[in-house]
């Protein structure tokens, strides 16, 4: 069964539509990469799927596991398996990073009807898998986000996604704003989640990115629809050639 | 400061005449504009009887009042530092409270004229042990008189923690001054957690000697209507004042946190913070005004109000005020009101943190923010009352 099946996709923020018609299908195991100039809808797609307010799905659907998820609130899709790494993580003053990411494995260790965890043990799960992001210490005991750089707040997407342990894997651009170690390091993370049945999506708008992170498919995004897609060479096509051919070809 | 020698009885025969005269406060006060306390105005109040209850188990620095009435002296043990007298004995502090108590004030009328007695104490050395105050009310339609002066000297310091809590309908209506000497410092938390059947109408009093620190916090969570007022003056230079303040409405509730603050010498610090959080119809009012005289050069005076409404029907008004006239000086102020913002509670839900818990996250996390520098044990006595605010209202 595909893990995450998009099918005619069509979503509007308030009267003006955005996504036009999107099909897309992610099998376990693979990593999908959509690319595609500002503007063109990457950023809603990766909304729409994680079930944001204000975000209206006027045709189509979207499976994950085979079962519709428009009905589900934005907490329920995360707590099925559903991972959004934000373009642009926000910033939540006086919320604890330590409770905060407790708070989310918690809230998906309830709905696997498991333990909640052991607070001395989840304290050093998440400072092996931050030093692994090389995240220092000293941003974990800061509240979420604040005060963090744009390269910080991308590697702690990062390290949630590790922690939550994802079944299906969006990225939005998470490769904006590092510098090449920090790419690298990211990378390993997303490349150490691949294992047997995780999916993952990576939007990004370079190909740099598909450098450290080999996608099985590439798919070009333009005015809210996929004009075009392919293997990993496409995106070194649209490196040489950039996205204008793609858009009149749409 | 030598003041008039004014006793006890006569500060408060004189009050009584006043009141008589001037009655409560109506909206045409400008002070009272935001603030309907026709409720209060209404009712009929019989000022509380000396406590009948056996007293508490006597602790180290802990006084407690039964509807605002004071056990035995005698009955109260303190640790060196500490001196306590009735307010009636102590004509030094009486005048001095004569001399601060505003003109034209008809709360602190209302509150001298059904006193019995007050409580006079002394600070002369720092003082480690927190001085417990707990406020027990109880009974319909009785209201509480409790005064308390505090003398903080040269070098002395304290810190207090107030607590006002019951049941009933009744009306508390505390007055307190505090005179803190050259180099005193006072760390003021107080929470305000009477029942939601209750009224509080309290006037505090500060006034500043040079470099002298004042922190007063408060949680203000209980009560149909509660009002806190405090005034400062900074009457000599290099002293610092702080009034952080939490307020939290629900349903009918009305909340009134009303400052002044009088720079009156130079290379004086205000910092005042106010956070509130309104649910269903609930008002609130912040209003604070800081004046500056013309030779308190090098003020900082700084006041920040931000209001959190979750419900459409809820109202918060914010007045600041700023009367400057001295050339030199920093003095900011702002006010915000929002709602919980949309981008940080999808955050928090696109990690699997349902909507409730994620709105619970967010409103704690935006008061906590107020006592969070707090030494303990302030700081988490101020919490407590805000996690429990929190968590009765999204089980209701
Ligand atoms: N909140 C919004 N309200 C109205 N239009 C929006 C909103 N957010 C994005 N858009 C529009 O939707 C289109 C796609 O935006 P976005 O998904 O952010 O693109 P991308 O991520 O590919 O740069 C753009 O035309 C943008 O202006
Ligand atoms: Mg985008």
């Amino acid at each position: 069964m595909p893990l995450l099946e998009i099918k005619n996709l069509h979503a509007s923020i308030g009267d003006k539509p955005i996504l036009k018609g999107i099909n897309l299908t992610i099998n376990p195991s693979e990593i999908h990469a959509i690319m595609g100039p500002n503007g063109s809808g990457k950023s809603t797609l990766s909304y729409v799927l994680a079930g944001r307010d204000g975000y209206e799905v006027t045709d189509g659907d979207i499976c994950l596991d085979g079962q519709s998820v428009l009905e589900m609130e934005a907490d329920e899709r995360a707590r099925a398996g559903l991972f959004l790494a934000f373009q642009y993580p926000v910033e939540l003053p006086g919320v604890g990073g330590m409770s905060f990411l407790r708070g989310a494995v918690n809230a998906r260790r309830i709905e696997a009807r498991l333990d909640e965890i052991d607070q001395i043990a989840f304290v050093k799960t998440v400072r092996e898998a931050a030093a692994k992001l090389g995240i220092k210490d000293d941003m974990l005991k800061r509240a979420v986000n604040v005060g963090f750089s744009g390269g910080e707040k991308k590697r702690y997407e990062i390290l949630q996604m590790a922690l939550l342990e994802p079944r299906m894997a969006i990225l939005d651009e998470t490769d904006s704003g590092l510098d090449v170690d920090a790419l690298r390091i990211v990378s390993e993370g997303v490349n150490a989640l691949k294992t047997d049945d995780i999916g993952v999506l990576v939007i990004t708008h370079y190909q740099r990115l598909l450098d450290y992170i080999i996608p099985d498919h590439v798919h070009i995004l333009a005015d809210g629809k996929i004009v075009k897609s392919g293997d990993k060479t496409l995106a070194l096509e649209v490196e040489k050639t950039g996205y204008g051919g793609f858009i009149d070809a749409a | 400061m030598p003041h008039d020698v004014i006793s006890f009885e006569r500060l408060t025969a004189d009050a009584s005449s006043r009141y008589a005269k001037n009655g409560w406060p109506s909206s045409k006060d400008e002070a009272w504009r935001f603030t309907n306390i026709n409720a209060i105005r209404s009712a009929q109040f019989a000022p509380a009887e000396a406590s009948l209850e056996p007293l508490s188990s006597p602790e180290d620095n802990v006084i407690h009042f039964i509807n605002g009435v004071y056990q035995p002296i005698d009955n109260m043990s303190f640790n060196d530092g500490i001196h306590c007298e009735n307010l009636s004995q102590n004509t030094a502090l009486s005048s001095a409270l004569a001399a601060a108590v505003p003109d034209q004030h008809k709360v602190a009328d209302f509150a001298l004229a059904y006193a019995r007695d007050g409580l006079a104490i002394t600070i002369d050395q720092p003082v480690a042990k927190p001085l417990q105050l707990i406020f027990d009310y109880s009974g319909d339609g009785v209201s509480s008189h409790p005064v308390l002066v505090f003398k903080i000297m040269p070098g002395a310091s304290l810190t207090i923690l107030e607590e006002h809590k019951g049941e009933g309908s009744g009306l508390s209506a505390p007055l307190m001054l505090f005179c803190l000497e050259e180099g005193a410092r006072l760390n003021h938390a107080r929470r305000l957690i009477e029942a939601d059947s209750r009224y509080h109408l309290g006037l505090n009093l500060v006034k500043q000697q040079a470099k002298s620190v004042y922190h007063g916090d408060m949680v203000m969570a209980g009560g149909d209507i509660s009002r806190s007022e405090t005034q400062v003056s900074l009457s000599e230079a290099d002293a610092q004042s702080y009034l952080n303040a939490v307020y939290l409405g629900r349903d009918k509730q009305i909340r009134d946190v009303t400052s002044r603050i009088d720079h009156d010498a130079p290379d004086c610090q205000s910092f005042q913070r106010i956070h509130g959080v309104l649910d269903n119809q609930a008002k609130a009012v912040f209003q604070g005004k800081v004046k500056v005289e013309r030779y308190a050069q090098k003020t900082d005076g700084n006041q920040m109000s931000r209001t959190l409404i979750l419900s459409r029907q809820a109202e918060a008004n914010t007045k600041p005020e700023l009367e400057i006239y001295a050339d030199d000086v920093t003095c900011s102020h702002g006010a915000t009101i929002g709602e919980l913002d949309d981008d940080q509670l999808f955050y928090l839900m696109s990690r699997g943190i349902s909507q409730d818990a994620a709105r619970q996250m967010l409103i704690e996390a935006f008061l906590v923010d107020v006592v969070d520098e707090l030494e303990e044990p302030q700081r988490e006595w101020l919490v407590a009352p805000i996690e429990q605010w929190i968590k009765s209202r999204v089980t209701t």
